[in-house]
């Protein structure tokens, strides 16, 4: 979440709002807000009901949690990025950043499409993992 | 260490997905429902306020509940 914080700025200037969510009551969440001087906002799903839908319900600890994960939405709630930390590894902020800015840069370009976000370390990483360990099926 | 798979390029721009696929996870592209969630303050909030912008970034972190 601190993380996160610092790179705020970059997020609100590409054009992307930030927002934390957990199981956490608000009065619970309102104190990480305070103790890490955190500027966006945090949202509590007590009920796990986005949590649930969106399929990263930890339902075996604590009387169910949420996956560390981060998803990217655009003007018209589409998904546009999706990643879990259980699996693969932990995406960096600043990595969900250079998304987020190739997609607000593809918003402006003339042939809206024709970008592509290069992978990062973390991607090439996993994907030379996949190669030496090999990839589970995808479900697809 | 597994990985579902990659996306580039798909129809309005760039997808990515880097996910367990043993998981019953939204598809990447599929348009989400919008949902409203309290804040610290005890306000709700909206999805769709949060994309206004033009996107949002959605963070989900274990707590301590």
């Amino acid at each position: 979440l601190a993380d996160y914080a610092s790179l705020y700025p970059s997020f609100g200037a590409a054009g992307a709002e930030l927002a934390a969510v957990s199981v956490d009551p608000p009065e619970r969440s309102a104190a990480v807000k305070r103790d890490m001087a955190l500027l966006y906002p945090i949202l509590s799903d007590g009920s796990r009901e986005v949590i649930g839908r969106w399929g990263v319900l930890n339902a075996k600890e604590k009387g169910g949690i949420a996956m560390p994960s981060v998803f990217v939405l655009d003007h018209d709630l589409r998904l546009r990025m999706l990643a879990v930390e259980e699996v693969a590894r932990r995406l960096t902020p600043g990595e969900v950043l250079r998304f987020v800015v190739a997609m607000h840069n593809a918003q402006d370009a003339d042939q809206p499409g024709m970008r592509k976000v290069r992978p990062g370390r973390m991607f090439l990483r996993a994907l030379a993992n996949a190669f030496r360990h090999g990839v589970r099926a995808s479900r697809v | 260490v597994r990985v579902s798979r990659f996306e580039g390029n798909r129809a309005h721009g760039i997808f990515f997905q880097m996910s367990d696929s043993g998981l019953a996870l939204p598809q990447v592209g599929a348009t989400l429902a919008d949902f409203e969630l309290p804040d610290t303050e005890n306000r709700q909030r909206r999805l769709r306020e949060l994309v206004r912008g033009g996107a949002a970034v959605i963070v989900f972190y274990r707590g301590h509940w």
